[in-house]
């Protein structure tokens, strides 16, 4: 029915121009996810290179349990984190690999100086938070994931996800400032 | 967990604004959240221009991306590329492969394995999903900017800047007085040197519009339209092989890439039509009178709320949400 199920058909039928329409549609949402976890241009490269590999290498036994969007997107992390973790066996550093990502603002919303001073603050809030907290937050809030999603990605329970969020979210309320009274735990923060 | 509206009189906008339940709801909207915060605006109506305020500020928020080049999207494809041609196994399952043979047979040197695949890999096609606004960049750096629901298609080695268009796009025509650049559309051919200018083809019709410079519309050798005044539109209907040209304002059909619907005494069937083919909305009326009204005004297509809070004012009817259908009831 869909444009995106007749490719992943092409795809199984071995039509290489299906392959590239979708590494067209999906190329730069890869790449502008594992550039959040990793200045390496090359290895982000790599990893979408691998993942597009892998999947026409796969094509005639693909399982693709919950949406095609999902699927790539999950297999795209393998890829990068596999290569981020053998890079760093080679150079003997063991550092995980931290999420980071830059807030922008809609100035036709927002204009000037609010706009500015919120900027900062929101983003001197990220700072603080983990990197597993900026992850989660980036991709429930930006991306529109479901939490199962998230934790599915990421390798966690899915209550695990949401208390994270939720943690994020309290120290961010810190953070943000100007609140007081008692915090409230789970979900129910003052902002 | 405690669910009260009360917990919040106290919140600043910008408290709302990172307050997950506050995010659910202008990010996840459903039944439950949405009434959560209605019957917190009705229980502390000085609290309404706070919220207002968060959601000004929730919505204003995005996240900056890092996008790879044209160059680099080119050189990773070819990349893959490579890796997949020379996969002889797979290569042989391929159908493709027959295409390879009729190539050997006329005499065309097929000698690497990777040569198999190159039948097949002609053409190169970038699609649009519904509803989004996607700009592309042809290999001699043309800017071209397509409509959600939209399809351009170029063959891979650009020997003639030459592409093919399903949908909506707006064309940025790089300059180059040696070679001609042609647009082709549903039966219509548009030849260009070096112009910006519009083109739709949806249910059969092809409308392009100049914004720039200087360009022809040919639908056949007889039938030809030479477009050299900003607004100057060639229609042409391909069920009656009729090729028309009108005078438009050039807003009326570039605000789309502001994420903008104009409207100027449009009919509402056809704005309804519009809804469908770039946004993928499917709009009932339950009283089909309404259809033929026709309204004026500019709608921000920026999410589905701000659509149906739209729809509801302009169309003065109730606007409701069944699935992907949105049912229009009029007062």
């Amino acid at each position: 029915m869909s444009g995106e199920q007749s490719l992943w058909d092409g795809i199984r039928e071995s039509h290489v121009n299906s392959l590239e329409a979708l590494y067209l549609q999906y190329n730069e949402e890869l790449y502008g996810y594992g550039r959040k976890f990793t200045s390496d241009m090359h290895l982000v490269e790599d990893a979408v290179q691998e993942t597009f590999i892998s999947l026409w290498k796969y094509r005639q036994s693909l399982q693709v349990k919950s949406g095609y969007s999902f699927y790539l997107l999950k297999s795209f992390r393998n890829h990068l984190f596999r290569l981020l973790k053998s890079r760093a066996n080679t150079t003997y550093t063991d550092e995980q690999p931290e999420f980071h990502f830059e807030i922008g603002m809609d100035t036709r919303l927002i204009a000037g100086e609010e706009q500015t001073i919120l900027k900062k603050k929101v983003q001197e809030a990220l700072i603080q938070l983990t990197s597993k907290q900026r992850e989660i937050i980036y991709l429930r809030f930006f991306e529109g994931l479901s939490f199962e999603e998230i934790a599915d990605l990421m390798n966690m329970q899915v209550r695990g996800t949401y208390k994270l969020t939720a943690r994020a979210l309290a120290a961010l309320k810190e953070l943000m400032g100007g609140a007081t009274g008692t915090i409230l735990l789970l979900t129910f923060l003052r902002g | 967990m405690n669910h009260s509206i009360h917990h919040y009189s106290n919140y600043t906008s910008q408290q709302l604004a990172t307050s997950p339940y506050f995010l659910e709801w202008v990010k996840f909207p459903d039944a439950a959240n949405t009434a959560f915060w209605q019957s917190f605006v009705t229980a502390y109506p000085d609290k309404a221009a706070e919220v207002d305020a968060a959601l000004t500020i929730v919505r204003s928020l995005y996240v900056v991306h890092e996008r790879p080049t044209p160059l680099q999207q080119r050189e990773m494809w070819d990349e893959i590329y490579n890796n997949i041609g020379n996969n002889k196994l797979y290569a042989r399952k391929s159908p493709l492969v027959y295409m390879a043979r009729a190539a050997v047979a006329v005499g065309v040197i097929a000698a690497a394995s990777w040569l198999i695949f190159r039948p097949g890999n002609k053409e190169v096609n970038i699609t649009s999903n519904f509803g989004e606004i996607k700009t592309v960049y042809l290999p001699d750096s043309t800017e071209v900017t397509l409509n959600g629901h939209s399809v351009i298609s170029y063959r891979k080695e650009w020997a003639n800047r030459e592409v093919w268009i399903e949908g909506e796009a707006f064309f940025n025509v790089k300059k180059n007085v040696d070679q001609q650049f042609d647009v082709h559309s549903n039966g219509v051919d548009v030849h260009v040197l070096g112009t910006s200018f519009n083109i739709r083809n949806r249910r059969g019709v092809t409308a392009v519009v100049l914004n720039t410079g200087k360009l022809m519309v040919a639908a056949s050798a007889e039938k030809k339209l030479i477009l050299s005044q900003p607004g100057d539109m060639a229609r042409y209907d391909r069920e009656h092989n009729n090729l028309v040209q009108k005078k438009v304002p050039v807003s009326k059909v570039t605000g789309w890439q502001q994420h903008k619907l104009q409207l100027d005494q449009t009919p509402v069937a056809d704005f309804f039509g519009v809804l469908e083919d770039d946004w993928g909305y499917q709009i009932q009326a339950t009283d089909s009178s309404l259809l033929n009204k026709t309204i004026s005004g500019e709608i921000e297509m920026t999410d589905k709320e701000v659509l149906m809070n739209a729809l509801a004012v302009i169309l003065d009817a109730k606007v409701t949400q069944q699935g992907s259908t949105i049912i229009v009831t009029p007062n």
